[in-house]
Order: C-alpha cells, then sequence, then structure tokens
C-alpha cells in the first residue's frame, strides 16, 4: 500500500519533469583521498541548474534532457567539465585537488594572516610537512635547519637557545618571541603536543616583527595549531612513534684522568706533605683511599708491598665503567597521537590527544605527557563566526638522577677515579664524600646516624617529582560588517601549575648528613638530634596565570586594481605569577606525620664548629606583568605588483619602577615590495618568471624586566636574627630606557621556469640602540648584588650585517623527484659602542665582557709563548715581553696584551637539505655545516687537580722534561704551593683556542607511504611507515681534538636517536 | 555606528580611564623602593654586610699565630699567603677579595639610608626614626674604622696627619668619583658621624646585631686610643661602661664544651664577626707559643680560649660560639681600654684597681673556699703598669681583630714598639715597626677604576 502511494506521488509531481529532464545521481570523491567530498557545487553549463553534494559526496541533479555535461567545483579543487553516455545515470566523480591553490603559503603574524605575494617584510613560513620531518617530543627543536638565518647554541646546559638573525642585545632577554594562536605563550613550550601544530611563520625583519613591538626585537615565531576545516568529512589521523637513543659516551669528556696518572698525581703531592694538614684539620675532610694508604704505609700500619699491591689494583680502576653501568641507559621515547576534525556547512571541530612517555638516558629519569586540544569554529550567522580553542596539557618528570657530575666527594671535589659504586654482586659501596673515612667510622661508633655516602643507594632513594599543568582557552569572535569590514575581539586564559615534590628518605645522604650535622651531646651526656630522624619533604608550586584580551577593527577592499588591508586594535595582557615552597623535617611518606623543629636556635655544626641554624625553606612568590598596546597594521597594493606597508605600535607595562611617561615606546615600520617579473618590460620572463624586489625599515624593542628607575631592595628572613631584612637590588638609574633594534632589509623572492630553482635571499642590518649592559664599577661606589659590583643600564650599541639565502631545486630524474634546499646564513656583529672598559679577567669568561669593535660574543686570549725549557711552566707575551710572572700577567695586562681570536658564535652556517621520492618512497638526509667561529677548550687545571680532585686528559701530554715545549704546550706539573695563577694564565693562552668550523651529517630520514587509492584493500585512506636517525655525527670539524664545537660546555654531546613510526589516515 | 561600533568605543573608554592604576601595579611583591622607616631598617638588619665578613687582611700579618711551612704553602688564595709574610705585593692580580668591597657596600647602604630619611615628610615616630639614624651613621663610622685600620697609615697624634687616608662617600650616587682623604679628615669623618650617632641611640636594645649608645661610645674609646686621645677614650669608656659593665665569671663556663662561649653571652655589647680567611682558620694556625705561656695555668682562659688538635694549641674561644671570630665589642675590652687610658694618665693605682675587677672573673676559684686564685696586680711605675696592662690587653683580646691597630699604634713608641718575624722553610721575614707594610695596598680594580693612590711598600 505505501509503495503504490510513494509511486503515485512520484509519478505525479515528475510527469512534467519527467518528460523533458532527467536525473542524474553521481558521488563525488576526491581523487588524493578517494574521500568523499560534501558542498560540491554540480550546475549545468549555463548556471542554470544548481545541486550540491551532502556529507557522503552524493548529489543529484535534474538536467534537461537534451544536456550531457555538468560542472563540478568546489573549493580547493580543480573543477571539472563532465560529459556522459546517456545510458548511464549514476556517476563517480573524482576531483583533483588544486595544487596551485595549495601553494599558496598564508602566513600568520599572530595578528592576521596575508599571502606571501603581498609580504613586504622577510618571513619564513615552516609547513606541517616539514616540521614532521623530524620526530621528537618537542616543538621547537624542529625549527633546526629548516631556515636561514635561525641558529641553535647548544653550548650550555639546560638546552638549546634559539637565535633570529643573531645577536641584538647585550644581556637582556634575547630569546625570540613566541606566539601560539595569535597571544604570547606564557607557560612552559615543552608542554605543546608538536602533532598539533599546523604550521610556523618565522617573523625575522622588522617589518615582519614591529607588529608585535617591545617584544619582537629578536625575532617571532607564530606557531598556529590545526583546526578543522568547514564541509570536510571526518578525519581521523593516528601516529605513533618509537625513539630508542644510544647510551652517550663518556669517554668523549677530556675532564678526566685515568686512575694510573691520578694515582701518580696522589703519590707526588704527598711526598711534598701536601695533605699534612688535612690530616689534623678538625674538618676532616676527605683523604682519597691512595691517601689513605700512603699514611698507613708512612705509619708503619701496613707495608710497602701491601700498598703497592693495593694501589695496583686502584689503577686499574675506571668509575666510567660503573656508571655506564648503572647510572646511564639508553632513552627510548614513546609518542602517540590521534587526531579527528571535519566540518560541515557552518561549524568545523578540530579533536586531538597525544601520550609522550620518555625514559631519558639518565637512569630513573624520564617524562610523561598527555595533551588534550579541542578547537571548534561555528557561524550562527553569516556575518558573525564564534571560535573556541581549550587545550590541557600535563606534564611529569621524574629527575631522581643528577648524572655522573652530581656524584662526587663534596665541597667542590670531583670524584677520584677509581671509585667504585658497586661491588661486583652489584651492591652499592660506599664512595667519600665531605668527610674522612676515619672519622666516619668513628661517628657512627658515637651513636651518629652512618655518614657514608653510597651513590648508588642515593639514586634508588630519590623522590624527585616535577609536575606542570597547563591549561588554554583561546575563544575569539568575528563581526562581519559587510564583505571588508570586519570586528575581532579575542579572549585567552591560560594558568599553568608547577608543583616540583622532593621527598628525601632518612636513607639519603643530605637527610642522615644533615641530621648529623645539627647532633649535639647535651649536659647528661646524651646525643641530641635537633633535626628529627625523619625524612624530609621540600615541595613548592607556582601558579601562573594569564588573561589576554584583544580587540581589532580590520578592513580588507579589493577593487579595480587595488588591495588595500588594515587593521588596528588593542590589546591588554596580564600575568600573574605566585608560589610558595616549604621543608617539612621527620616527614613519614606513609603516615603523613612530621615532626616541629626549632628554627631559632642556634647551633654548632659538626664537625667544622660552624654556628647555624636549622635551615628554614619557605619561599614565596608573587610577580604581576602587565601590558597594554596599541597597534596598526596596513598594506595597500596595487595591480598585485606594487605593495607598501607600514606598521605602528605603542607598548606600555607596569615594568617596576619606571616613570609612566617613560613606560610606554612607540615603534614603527615600514616597507615596500615590487613583483617585477609583472611587468611589461621584465626581459628575464622565459627563465625566471617570478622576481619580486622588497625592503623594509623599522624599529622593534626589546624588554629586560631585571632593571628599574628607583633604587629597589629585596626582603629576606635574616638567618642570624630572624629579623625581615633588605638587600639594595638595583641602584637608581633615571635614565633608564627600553632597548630598540632598527633594522633594515632588502631581499629578492625568485622562482625559475617550472619551479626548477626556486628561493629567496635577504641583505639585513641590525642596529641595536640603547642597549643594556653591565659595567663593573669602581667598587668603592659599594653597588654591589651577590659580589657583583657591575652596574647595568643602556650604555651599549651595535650593529650586526647578514645575509640569509634560501634555494629549492625541484628536479625529477627518470622517475625519482629530487628536492634540495640549500640554506646560508652570514651574520657579523660588532658593539659599536660600550662605554667601560672591563676588568681584563672579564675577557676570558664563557661570555666575555663586550669590547668595542668586535662581536658581542668573542674569544680573546694571551699570546702563548711556548712552554718555558728549563721547567715546561707557561709563558705569554705582556707588553711584547715574554713573561711567566703570572701575578704581574693578571694585574697588569691591558686590552693591548689580549690577543683577539674571533667570534665564538658561527659567522657563517648553513644546511644543505636532500630528499629523492621514488614513488612512494622517500628518503633525505640533512648536513648542517657552522663556519666562522673559536672557542676555548678545557685543559689541565692542577690548582683543580690538587685541591679539587678534577682531571684533564691534557695530563698525560704535558711537559716532563727539557726539548718537551717543541712538542707540547701543556704545561708541566708544579710543585705544591704553586700560586694558582700560573692555571688561570695558561687558560687564556691562545695555544687553547681552537676554531670551531665543522660539518656534520645531521640526520637521515625513509618514509614509505600506501594510499587506498592505489592499493583498494587498505584499510585506511592513506598509511604512511618512517624512520628517522638523529644527531648522526660530525663528518669534518677543524679542531684535532675530537671536540664537537656545538657542546663545548657540556660532558658529552647529544646521543645518536633512531626513530620508527606509522602514521594513517582513515 | 552599530552596535559592535559602541562595544568598541565603550572598551577603549574604560581601558584608557583605568590604565594609569593598571600600569602602576606592583610587578615584584618582594620588591620594594626603600621609603619607610621599616625599609631602612630592614637595610641596616642584613648583617651579612653590616655586622659579618669583618676584613681580616690585619690580623693575618699579626703576631698572635704562625703557620707551618707545608700549611701555608698550599694556601689557594695568593692574598693571604702575601699578607702573611707582609710582602710588597699582595694580590698578584687576584680580585675576589672582599674587604674593600664589603666594607663600602655597608657605607651604600648607609648613605641610602640617610639620604632616605632626609626624604620622609612625616617623622612622627621619632624614636625609631633617631635609632635608625643613629645606626645609619655608627655602621658608616664602623665600616670606615675597620678600611682605616688596614689600608690607611696609622693616625699619630703628634702630627698632621696629611697623609693619604681612605675615600670619604658620604653620598649614595654611584658616578660620584672616589677620592682619598686624609687621614686626620677620616678620623674626624669617624669621630663625627660616631658623636652622632651616640646622641641617637637608644640606651638598650634585645637585638644585639643593632648597635646602641654604648657600642657607639665603645668604638668611640677605641678609636681615641687609636689616635692616642687618652683623655676622650677614658670618657668614652666611662661612658660606654655605665651602660655595659657586666663581666662573666669564667668559672661558670664549662671547658668541655667544643665551644665555651656563647654567642650575644653577657660581655657582648655589640655582634660582630670576620670574614674567613684559610690563614686564620682553627685547623690551620698555631698559637704563639709564648703567648699561650704566658696564661697562668690557673686562668681559667689558658683552658676556655684554647684545645689541642693532639698537635697543636688551636683557639676556640671566639665570642661568637663558633669556629668563626668575634669581633664585635664587649665590656671586656672596655675595662681595658679604661684602665689602659688610667696608666697613660698617671692614674696607676686605678688603673691597676680596673684591671683586677676583669682579671678576678677570669682566674679560677678554689671550689670549696669559693676565694679566687687571683691576686692583684702591683705596678711599680707607669711604664709598668702600661706593660701589666697591654699584657693582658692581648692576652684578653686575643682573636678579636685589634691586634693588628694595636700593634701599628704601639710601634709609635719606642718603648712598645717592637719588631714581629715569621719563619717559612728556613726563611726569615720582619715586619719592622712603623714600616710601610703596615698599611695594605688597595686591590688592583679599585686603582684601576678610580684612579685613586696607592699605598707604597717595602
Amino acid at each position: 500500500m505505501n509503495k503504490f502511494i510513494v509511486f503515485f506521488c512520484i509519478l505525479c509531481f515528475s510527469t512534467p519533469v519527467f518528460s523533458q529532464r532527467k536525473t542524474i545521481l553521481g558521488k563525488v570523491l576526491s581523487k588524493d583521498t578517494q574521500r568523499p567530498i560534501s558542498g560540491v557545487t554540480v550546475q549545468t553549463l549555463n548556471h542554470k541548474i544548481i545541486a550540491t553534494t551532502d556529507s557522503s559526496g552524493i548529489f543529484g541533479i535534474n538536467i534537461p534532457f537534451n544536456q550531457n555535461q555538468i560542472i563540478v567545483s568546489h573549493i580547493g579543487y580543480l573543477s571539472r567539465k563532465l560529459e556522459f553516455p546517456k545510458s548511464n545515470d549514476k556517476v563517480l566523480i573524482l576531483l583533483e585537488p588544486d595544487i596551485s591553490l595549495l601553494k599558496e603559503v598564508l602566513i600568520s603574524t599572530g595578528y592576521t594572516t596575508l599571502p606571501k605575494e603581498r609580504a613586504t617584510g622577510s618571513f619564513a613560513f615552516l609547513n606541517n610537512s616539514l616540521l614532521n620531518r623530524r620526530v621528537g617530543t618537542d616543538i621547537l627543536s624542529r625549527l633546526e635547519d629548516v631556515t636561514s638565518g635561525l641558529l641553535f647554541d647548544k653550548r650550555f646546559a639546560g638546552g638549546p637557545t634559539i637565535s633570529i638573525r643573531g645577536q641584538s642585545t647585550i644581556q637582556s632577554n634575547a630569546a625570540p618571541l613566541i606566539v601560539v594562536d595569535n597571544f604570547p605563550y606564557e607557560g612552559d613550550i615543552s608542554m605543546i603536543n608538536p602533532n598539533d601544530i599546523e604550521n610556523i611563520t618565522i617573523l625575522k625583519d622588522a617589518s615582519a616583527s614591529s607588529i608585535w613591538g617591545a617584544r619582537a626585537g629578536n625575532g617571532v615565531i607564530v606557531i598556529t595549531t590545526k583546526k578543522g576545516k568547514f564541509d570536510q568529512p571526518v578525519t581521523i589521523e593516528f601516529n605513533s612513534n618509537v625513539t630508542i637513543g644510544s647510551i652517550p659516551n663518556l669517554n668523549y669528556n677530556k675532564q678526566f684522568l685515568k686512575s694510573s696518572d691520578f694515582i701518580d698525581v696522589e703519590k707526588a703531592l704527598f711526598k711534598q706533605n701536601y695533605y699534612a694538614n688535612q690530616e689534623t684539620d678538625p674538618a676532616h675532610p676527605p683523604l682519597s683511599p691512595v691517601i689513605q694508604l700512603l699514611i698507613a704505609e708512612r705509619d708503619k700500619q701496613i707495608t710497602s708491598s701491601q700498598a703497592e699491591a693495593q694501589m695496583n689494583l686502584y689503577k686499574q680502576g675506571d668509575v666510567r665503567k660503573d656508571f655506564y653501568k648503572y647510572i646511564y641507559q639508553k632513552s627510548l621515547n614513546q609518542q602517540y597521537a590521534l587526531s579527528i576534525r571535519g566540518g560541515a556547512a557552518r561549524i568545523n571541530y578540530f579533536l586531538s590527544g597525544g601520550l609522550d612517555n620518555n625514559k631519558d638516558n639518565l637512569v630513573r629519569n624520564g617524562l610523561n605527557r598527555t595533551t588534550f586540544n579541542s578547537q571548534t569554529t561555528y557561524f550562527p550567522t553569516k556575518s558573525l563566526e564564534i571560535s573556541a580553542n581549550i587545550v590541557y596539557s600535563q606534564n611529569t618528570q621524574a629527575e631522581n638522577n643528577g648524572g655522573a657530575d652530581q656524584i662526587n666527594s663534596g665541597g667542590g671535589r670531583g670524584l677520584y677515579p677509581y671509585a667504585k659504586l658497586a661491588d661486583q654482586n652489584g651492591n652499592p659501596l660506599p664512595v667519600l664524600k665531605d668527610y674522612s673515612a676515619s672519622f666516619i667510622n668513628q661517628s657512627n661508633s658515637n651513636g651518629m646516624l652512618d655518614w657514608s655516602y653510597r651513590p648508588l643507594q642515593e639514586l634508588k632513594n630519590a623522590d624527585y617529582t616535577n609536575k606542570l599543568e597547563n591549561i588554554r582557552i583561546h575563544t575569539a569572535a568575528k563581526y562581519s560588517f559587510n564583505d571588508f569590514l570586519n570586528f575581532e575581539t579575542r579572549y585567552q586564559f591560560e594558568t599553568q601549575n608547577n608543583t616540583v615534590n622532593n621527598f628525601q628518605n632518612l636513607q639519603t645522604y643530605y637527610v642522615r648528613d644533615l641530621i648529623n650535622q645539627y647532633t649535639f651531646t647535651d649536659d647528661l651526656g646524651n646525643l641530641q638530634f635537633p633535626i628529627p630522624k625523619g625524612g624530609i619533604l621540600d615541595y613548592s608550586g607556582s601558579k601562573l596565570i594569564a588573561n589576554s584580551v584583544r580587540t581589532q577593527l580590520n578592513f580588507n577592499k579589493n577593487w579595480k586594481e587595488n588591495t588595500v588591508s588594515l587593521l588596528a586594535g588593542f590589546e591588554v595582557r596580564q600575568a600573574r605569577l605566585r608560589g610558595a615552597g616549604n621543608r617539612i623535617y621527620g616527614y613519614d611518606n606513609d603516615l603523613l606525620t612530621s615532626v616541629p623543629v626549632n628554627y631559632i636556635a642556634d647551633y654548632n655544626l659538626n664537625p667544622t664548629g660552624l654556628s647555624a641554624k636549622i635551615p628554614f625553606n619557605v619561599s614565596l612568590a608573587d610577580q604581576l606583568e602587565r601590558n597594554v598596546s596599541y597597534y596598526f597594521n596596513g598594506a595597500y597594493s596595487y595591480k598585485q605588483k606594487y605593495t607598501i606597508s607600514a606598521s605602528a605600535r605603542k607598548d606600555e607595562s607596569n615594568l617596576f619602577g619606571v616613570n609612566s611617561n617613560q613606560k610606554g615606546v612607540p615603534l614603527w615600520s615600514a616597507g615596500l615590495s615590487w613583483l617585477a617579473s609583472a611587468e611589461g618590460f621584465y626581459p628575464f620572463s622565459t627563465w625566471l618568471p617570478y622576481f619580486k624586489i622588497r625592503t623594509t625599515f623599522g624599529y622593534s624593542g626589546n624588554v629586560n624586566k631585571s632593571l628599574t628607575a628607583y633604587a629597589t631592595a629585596s626582603y629576606a628572613v635574616n638567618s642570624l636574627t630572624g629579623l625581615p631584612q633588605a638587600q639594595i637590588e638595583t641602584p637608581p638609574n633615571p635614565d633608564l630606557r627600553w632597548e630598540r633594534i632598527r633594522m633594515y632589509n632588502l631581499g629578492v623572492d625568485f622562482e625559475s621556469k617550472n619551479r626548477l630553482i626556486s628561493g629567496s635571499i635577504d641583505f639585513y642590518q641590525k642596529k641595536g640602540l640603547d642597549l643594556i649592559g653591565s659595567s663593573p664599577l669602581d667598587p668603592t661606589a659599594g653597588y654591589n648584588v651577590g659580589g657583583n659590583t657591575n652596574f647595568t643600564g643602556n650604555n651599549a650599541e651595535m650593529i650586526a650585517n647578514g645575509i640569509d639565502l634560501q634555494l629549492s631545486l625541484n628536479k625529477k630524474i627518470a622517475s625519482i623527484n629530487w628536492n634540495a634546499q640549500v640554506l646560508l646564513s652570514y651574520n657579523k656583529d660588532r658593539v659599536t659602542m660600550f662605554k667601560y672598559d672591563s676588568p681584563i679577567s672579564y675577557y676570558f669568561s664563557s661570555v666575555a665582557s663586550p669590547m668595542v669593535g668586535k662581536p658581542r660574543y668573542s674569544i680573546f686570549s694571551f699570546k702563548d709563548a711556548g712552554l718555558d725549557p728549563e721547567s715546561g711552566d707557561p709563558r705569554m707575551f705582556l707588553k711584547g715581553q715574554i713573561s711567566k710572572d703570572y701575578g704581574q700577567i693578571t694585574s697588569t695586562a691591558t686590552i693591548s696584551d689580549l690577543v683577539y681570536n674571533g667570534p665564538a658564535q658561527p659567522t657563517y652556517f648553513g644546511s644543505f637539505r636532500n630528499s629523492f621520492t621514488f614513488h612512494d618512497f622517500t628518503v633525505g638526509f640533512n648536513i648542517s655545516c657552522k663556519f666562522g667561529y673559536y672557542f676555548r677548550r678545557p685543559s689541565i687545571n692542577y690548582a683543580a687537580l690538587f685541591e679539587k680532585w678534577i682531571g684533564n686528559e691534557d695530563f698525560a701530554d704535558r711537559w716532563r722534561k727539557p726539548g718537551d715545549e717543541n712538542f707540547t704546550t701543556i704545561p708541566s706539573m708544579p710543585l705544591a704551593g704553586t700560586t694558582y695563577l700560573r692555571d688561570v694564565v695558561y687558560s687564556q693562552s691562545s695555544s687553547l683556542v681552537e676554531k670551531g668550523d665543522h660539518i656534520r651529517l645531521q640526520d637521515i630520514n625513509v618514509s614509505y607511504e600506501l594510499k587506498r587509492s592505489k592499493l583498494t584493500w587498505l584499510p585506511v585512506d592513506r598509511l604512511s611507515i618512517y624512520g628517522y636517525v638523529n644527531n648522526i655525527g660530525i663528518i669534518w670539524r677543524a679542531n684535532q681534538h675530537g671536540i664537537d664545537p656545538d657542546y663545548i660546555y657540556l660532558s658529552y654531546p647529544s646521543t645518536k636517536t633512531y626513530a620508527i613510526g606509522i602514521k594513517a589516515q582513515f | 555606528m552599530n552596535l559592535k561600533g559602541y562595544i568598541v568605543l565603550i572598551l577603549i573608554v574604560l581601558v584608557s580611564a583605568c590604565k594609569k592604576d593598571f600600569l602602576e601595579a606592583k610587578s615584584d611583591k618582594k620588591l620594594v623602593i626603600p621609603t619607610t622607616l621599616q625599609d631602612f631598617q630592614a637595610l641596616l638588619d642584613n648583617t651579612d654586610l653590616m655586622n659579618t665578613n669583618m676584613p681580616n687582611l690585619g690580623e693575618i700579618g699579626t703576631d698572635d699565630y704562625y703557620l707551618k711551612y707545608e700549611t701555608w704553602n698550599i694556601i689557594s688564595e695568593p692574598y693571604e699567603k702575601n699578607a702573611y709574610v707582609w710582602a710588597k705585593d699582595v694580590y698578584q692580580g687576584s680580585i675576589s677579595f672582599i674587604d674593600w668591597t664589603n666594607r663600602y657596600q655597608a657605607v651604600f647602604y648607609t648613605n641610602n639610608v640617610l639620604e632616605g630619611l632626609e626624604k620622609l615628610d612625616n617623622q612622627d615616630d621619632s624614636q625609631t626614626y633617631n635609632a635608625i639614624k643613629g645606626g645609619a651613621l655608627f655602621f658608616r663610622a664602623y665600616a670606615f674604622y675597620r678600611l682605616a685600620q688596614i689600608f690607611c697609615g696609622p693616625y699619630i697624634s703628634s702630627t698632621q696627619n696629611s697623609g693619604y687616608g681612605i675615600p670619604l662617600r658620604l653620598k649614595s650616587d654611584i658616578n660620584a668619583p672616589s677620592v682619598r682623604a686624609s687621614i686626620q679628615e677620616t678620623y674626624s669623618q669617624i669621630l663625627s658621624d660616631l658623636n652622632q650617632a651616640v646622641v641617637l641611640l637608644p640606651k638598650s636594645t634585645s637585638i644585639k646585631t643593632r648597635p646602641v649608645k654604648s657600642t657607639a661610645n665603645a668604638l668611640l674609646s677605641r678609636v681615641y686610643l687609636i689616635m692616642q686621645d687618652y683623655h676622650n677614650a677614658l670618657r668614652t669608656a666611662n661612658t660606654a661602661l655605665e651602660d655595659s659593665n657586666s663581666l662573666m665569671d669564667y668559672n661558670s663556663l664549662s671547658s668541655s664544651l667544643s665551644f665555651p662561649f656563647q654567642r650575644y653571652n653577657g660581655e657582648v655589647i655589640f655582634q660582630s664577626t670576620t670574614s674567613y680567611a684559610r690563614a686564620l682558620a682553627p685547623s690551620r694556625l698555631i698559637v704563639d707559643s709564648t703567648l699561650y705561656r704566658s696564661y697562668a695555668d690557673l686562668d681559667l682562659r689558658k683552658t676556655l680560649f684554647f684545645t689541642s688538635n693532639g698537635v697543636n694549641k688551636i683557639f676556640r674561644g671566639s665570642y661568637d660560639g663558633s669556629s668563626i671570630y668575634f669581633c664585635g665589642f664587649a665590656s671586656d675590652e672596655l675595662y681595658l681600654n679604661k684602665a689602659e687610658c688610667l696608666a697613660r694618665l698617671g692614674q696607676i693605682e686605678e688603673s691597676m684597681n680596673v684591671l683586677d675587677e676583669l682579671l678576678v672573673t677570669r682566674w679560677m676559684t678554689d671550689p670549696i673556699t669559693k676565694k679566687s686564685y687571683y691576686i692583684n696586680q702591683k705596678a711599680n711605675d707607669q711604664q709598668d703598669a702600661l706593660n701589666i696592662i697591654l699584657s693582658e690587653r692581648r692576652k684578653e683580646l686575643i682573636f678579636r681583630n685589634v691586634r693588628w691597630s694595636d700593634l701599628r699604634r704601639l710601634n709609635i713608641n719606642a718603648q712598645t714598639s717592637r719588631s714581629i718575624y715569621r719563619k717559612l722553610n728556613g726563611k726569615t721575614y720582619e715586619l719592622k715597626p712603623n714600616s710601610k707594610n703596615y698599611t695594605l695596598p688597595i686591590q688592583d680594580n679599585v686603582i684601576q677604576f678610580s684612579g685613586i693612590q696607592q699605598n707604597p711598600r717595602d
């Protein structure tokens, strides 16, 4: 019955059509992904009859019977005109993505997006596939070697620092501003899941970055996260990988003296009575096992042959074997990421989750990260767009192992190289620390807690976690008044909680040592323990809350041959960081109990006799930063050939103590670009069809939060009296100004025929004005913070010139696609003004004092005059004369006695990245290089060896007898009591300065991609399997000592890692 | 203009209206611009700067102790090794030297406080205000006094004292050049600060790191003694004794404790300690044996001040109750100052009485009869009295950082002058009376920065 009614209805209504028209049913799929496309327009040639596809890509269209052609079009795809046989009314249509459209790069400044073609400034755009070339937990490391002008400095511990186009400040913050989805990111950048990142734009010159005003002086990195797209079916992506890292090479570290040499030194010093005072020292400093043997031998407690036999055993020892076995391990990083995205006509969404589980190179250290991201955009009406983004991430880091450096004998000493961490069965063995063995034995029998130190037991008992939790909520509303004017307002709330828990139980050395130090015998002869016998818990928490509001008016209009885009707005930001830390004694982790202690009383510490109170570790912090900014940005293009742009911004902040009228800093920039290849008279259009010239000029700024115009003081609690005390932190400086950076940029973009070669070259000059530098003051002036008598103010200027070159090559050789990218950067800076000369010793520190005419980071040395042929003492040239009067050299040398060796950071650097694609198989590698710089290598320091047990391999090649000075520059071993200035002067010798130049094979990546369009059996649309090997090694280096100049201040270079992963798309 | 436009306008107006307050907020709660009495008091309560780490470059050169060659040889700081043997070049380029910098840092603090006090509008809390002002003046004088003992020549009352003194920085301006005043100007400034402070400081305080009237008087007495102005030294010692005359009976102290004296004990007027020096560490120094032997066996100081490390006699009698040396003011010194002044002014019997008053508390009492074994001093003449007093002064104030000043002033008079010697590895060093080496050189970086005159050395 029902069927009949339906049939009747169709008959009735369709009869008129039936006679003249036909219905074509079809399905539209993307040729690329084989997924249905919704919202595709299907129309007749005369545009009179239009249909659209539904979410499963199906459409039906009624067209006149005599027509057999339709046009199928959709944004992002090439339109197709189709003809079909009359008999077949069901069609499957494959649309090919429009490559040219996808190639149009929209660069984001954090305030707006604009097509790269219309940009006058120097931007670098890093797309998703470039960012995913590397495998890793964090996002920033993926920026290495992908654009020119960007340098990673890995010399110092605590992770690499990034600089864009060299240094433009003396000592203020030198890090680029990092912007995530329109707002500066206040949290910890390691909290960002790289799988959530769509692309990154790097703003290099003044015009590109000046929209960020006072914080843009070091360049800006704009990170844009993934978002859903309208009219897209549900897409699920899954990515998982495993990275294995090799064990660090501990033998790389030259600061090690092998046991036999070390023991020889100890014997020599013993003969010179070096340890006599330490034997009777009431502080009972540790005497190494060999010294104990020598004392026992001297005191006839053992025979010489017994001592010799034991010593020969020690000579075989190498504590690094135990480090390899118990302290270090292979790292293992696992990463999982899942995302879902899709969209209908008025709403789109992106949801993702990520899990990272990292096992560190250091045993018992690791990281767990969970991230969740939700992003939705909704058009309630045609003119209103609302979007909301919520990101949650949690990061738990276990820091139980401080590495080999933390295993030492206390008091600034290193560890004797024949120490043993465990016996044959792996049981922890004690290692000398802080006190002598006899003192420890005696204290143990006196009823004190066991005072011995067992590094492996420490590692087992350590319980240190650092937990970060970050929530970011970003909402935006955009109202379009018409097609050229819209108004948007954004609000972001960001909070980050950081909790650090360090629980040290009674078995840990720190706790036992502290308890013992405060133990005393009362009048009745009983031992009293002012610090309770129990664990110690240190915990601290901090909470960052940042709120940002931005309102902005955008105007974008095209008419005839003119394009105008303008934006203006203002922004208010506040970030507040509050924290508190505390310590509790006698803590029981199971019962959650603690014991009060007497913080007021003074105790005489064992065994030093110094008077002290029980450490009262309460810390509180409350910092507030407020900013108000106004900005304007405009661009006008004529015929898409000529573009002028201008930008201005004023920043105001609550920087402490700066006068209100000086709080604000106005900054501006302007730019011009000319698409020469679009001119009729352009002569090279055959081989160079795209050629654009751009130039910009402008100012950006840099903030130094540590300074104020008034004298300031900070409060603390006095450890002697328990009363509040104040310390002067900054002297008054009424002339304090913000740093400004003036920058010119001239660049060209070009593309040869068929994009065989494309690229850009930029010349720039950066001038730092009103730079803040520290100049040492006459100590008599009395300004001194922490032993530092430097006065900090606007007293420096510097200039830097540079070139950024970027070249891409795309070539098809047979069926292999070769893609090569050459990046070359040149940057050379020099200090043009610095108001004070520093004492000579300041020029030898790892970051030398600025010197006018020389780069900010420079290497200076004394000219080496070779070793004294008589004694093997180091000698330098002082006022043109050979001198070994070390006191004289350190106290009377002037700048004219210094040799300037060269810059400490690369002048030229670059990379050569290649990838070869054969069908679905891709293999690539990256070679990077750094040239034109120097470093100072560490060598033997005899004072450190004698006093602190810190050796260096150079010892083996030292001067021993006359004639050796012809082969070696390493001084002889001096007698005990020789001034340490001999070592200081030697460490400043030109013989220890090395060229940093090197070339390294950074990484190799391979991937194989499977697509359902080719393999119909595939259960997913795309599946790619990839492998990645990182930190492969140095191919060539200028220095002869096997030193990796990228890691000169670290114990070992980054370890080689091997990653394998799969990525699937449904 | 539609609704959205109005919102923009309203927001802009709102922001401009509350912007001033918004940007006036403090960026770090811990940071303050010192403007209140509380802030100034907190600056003066910075004991690390004001009370501790007092210069010991002079003390290293005194004759109360010696070092064995192997101990001295491996001391890593050149200035300690060189100061020990009164070498011509002391620093050898070392700039990690705090005797000068820390004292001038204290001067900088006091100048900031004094200038801040002047700017205060309401001086309602005048007692507190006076105590802080007096404190700042005292601490400035105390720093100048410490520096003058090391870096400028001895004050000789019979001369013009026109030689180089120390730079007298009386303003906080860090850009003001440093200029060396004369010795006379240096001491006049110290006296003028102290005489003002005496009026302003409170009579007593429970916090012994803060100065009181008797602290300023005690320093005045010390300084007048150094200036050989015995009338004033006596007057100020007497004034100080009016408030602080209590003496501990050493019989009540236990020699079984590792440190028999307590910090802030009854004799302490003002707490201050010296900086750490390797040369002076109890683990290294050996007490001069003649000096040690000069303590009578019934003199309790022999057991309370000293102990043995198995081989040598080491010092443990610091009034700080620790291995750090006390160098503040205690009432025992006032008795000694008073006795010396009386003797020098010819009041021999009175001087001996004052000395007896002190020493009876240092000697053993018979546990049964409760009678002291101490026998009252008798002096035959003025010189004899002086010799007795100076000998007891050296024994009582050992390692109190007064010996260097005493050597300098006693050398002026031929009758009390003496050479002192060091023996190291067979080599003998001599410091002759009134040697230029009694004035230490100023560290190289200060000379480089300020261009002030360096002290000549032999």
